[in-house]
């Protein structure tokens, strides 16, 4: 037995419990998201784990009181970026619209899906439907499901999300909205076809428009 | 501001993107346009909803520890975690490898619940200070646990496979079970269990406590029980040992009322 502890050991245990302290409560929030980019309860788990691990590994170059819990999701998301890729070799063409302008990726919507009313019912409407509203989810995109996850099941701002997808802001933007629209289109037409609600057309399409431009807006007055 | 200027920033205002001081124009705004209103809520609504619907999963507990176990193995090996050798967690079970088997011989023993004598006094620099240390700061720490309480049978039988050695939960009098999960002292693996003790946190940890020295200064015999009580920073700790199992109990509160505590300490053999 070793009566005393050496200097890399006790570093480890030092890393350790700040590891406990500081990523560890972020797995729930990782695993939650998890399972809808992988669409699979078994993959969920490997990429959590690997994902953590990997955190682990880097966790000594990571600067401790910073941002962990973007620092988990930017590893988690590369990684299975990564592994997403790899699975579907040339199989299918990257959804990355970067390159065009925002005009031209605009859908044409025949109506604004956002406003459209579940009644009074909407929350029951989510109740009622989550299977359906999780399977309509996994079926957006990757590139948008991935910023509609980060904002609205995580609460991250579009600059950590931009860092995060390591994209710039309007992209986040524009991802998060096309990424909604997609997913309240899905959700639309299905509780249509459970009567849920009644089919109406209206078109209110706005685009989102660059914080920036409103921020130089208001500078003007 | 018209209606159509406003929609442009509705996803940035929903998404709380400007401070209170930025956003101020476009709550004029919806202060005097119940249209813009509505979407507003319902966008909010919309958003919460999903969140609620997506928020349900917390990780397996058996991925849990899975993970953790592969974290906090102390042996060399795992000093370098490459990604390729991480086990697929899908392959099922718990990864034998991960469970640390101790080895140590012993130089003294820590059983002063049955033979007193071997109590030694240590040097300052000796093992029991980072014991000590260690267990209030798991105390402190007040770490997430893994397994939930109130049921102590439900917790036992989760450390089952994952600490080298038997847990019994000892009923303390007035403390409720809040729940557990796994922890170090030292190069130890240790159960950690956390209790609410009328209002106050208890934490218990559950080591193999061979070789490890007490000083014998702080040895108190309660009720035929051997018991190290140290106080630091505030908060008491006591040593117990049972069944070839230490207990470390910390708790912010007086040597008298740990006394009361540890009296009451009944576990199962
Ligand atoms: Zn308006």
């Amino acid at each position: 037995m070793k009566a005393q502890m050496n200097m890399e050991e006790i570093a480890r245990l030092e890393l350790e419990r700040a590891f406990l302290r500081e990523a560890v409560p972020h797995m729930d929030a990782l695993y939650a998201t998890a399972l809808r980019l992988t669409k699979n309860k078994g993959n969920a788990e490997d990429l959590v784990q690997e994902a953590m691990l990997k955190a682990f590994r880097y966790f000594g170059k990571y600067q401790q009181g910073t941002n962990c819990k973007a620092w988990l999701f930017k590893i988690m998301t590369n990684t299975f970026i990564n592994n997403y890729r790899k699975a579907k070799k040339r199989k299918e063409v990257s959804i990355d619209e970067d390159s065009k302008p925002l005009e031209e990726r605009a859908v044409a919507v025949e109506r604004d899906p956002m406003q459209e009313k579940f009644g009074d019912q909407d929350t029951m409407f989510f109740k009622l439907f989550g299977d359906e509203v999780k399977k309509a989810l996994e079926e957006v995109p990757v590139d948008f499901r991935i910023v509609v996850l980060l904002a609205d099941l995580q609460d991250f701002a579009y600059k950590e999300i931009a860092e995060i997808v390591d994209v710039p802001i309007g992209t986040v933007m524009s991802r998060l909205y096309r990424g909604r629209k997609i997913l309240q289109t899905k959700l639309t037409s299905y509780a249509e076809e459970q009567g849920y609600i009644d089919p109406k057309v209206e078109d209110s399409s706005n685009q989102p428009t660059s914080l920036d431009a409103y921020r130089t807006r208001r500078m003007q007055g | 501001m018209k209606c159509e200027n406003f929609l442009q920033f509705i996803d940035a205002y929903v998404d709380s993107e400007f401070d209170d001081l930025e956003s101020d124009e476009l709550e004029m705004h919806l202060s005097a346009c119940p249209s813009c209103r509505e979407k507003v809520d319902n966008q909010t609504n919309w958003k919460r909803n999903l969140k609620e619907c997506l928020s349900e999963e917390s990780v397996p507990t058996d991925l849990r520890a899975s993970i953790l176990s592969q974290i906090m193995r102390s042996d060399e090996s795992a000093l370098d975690i490459h990604p390729e050798k991480v086990i697929p967690f899908q392959k099922k079970g718990f990864p034998k490898s991960a469970i640390v088997a101790f080895s140590f011989a012993a130089v003294a023993l820590l059983s002063f619940y049955t033979i007193p004598k071997i109590v030694t006094v240590a040097p300052a620099s000796s093992d029991t200070q980072p014991v000590i240390e260690q267990a209030i700061d798991w105390h402190r720490g007040n770490f997430p646990i893994e397994v939930t309480g109130p049921e102590s049978q439900r917790v036992e039988s989760w450390f089952g496979d994952k600490v080298a050695f038997p847990i019994h939960l000892p009923a303390f009098e007035d403390a409720n079970l809040l729940g557990g999960r796994l922890a170090n002292l030292k190069e130890r693996r240790a159960a950690y269990v956390t209790y609410d003790l009328n209002g106050k946190r208890l934490s218990l940890m559950l080591f193999n406590g061979e070789g490890l020295l007490v000083p014998a200064n702080n040895i108190k015999h309660i009720e035929g029980r051997d018991i190290a009580m140290v106080q630091r920073d505030g908060y008491t700790v006591a040593l117990v040992q049972n069944g070839g199992v230490t207990y470390a109990i910390t708790s912010d509160i007086s040597e008298k009322d740990m006394i009361k505590v540890v009296s009451s300490f009944s576990a199962k053999k």
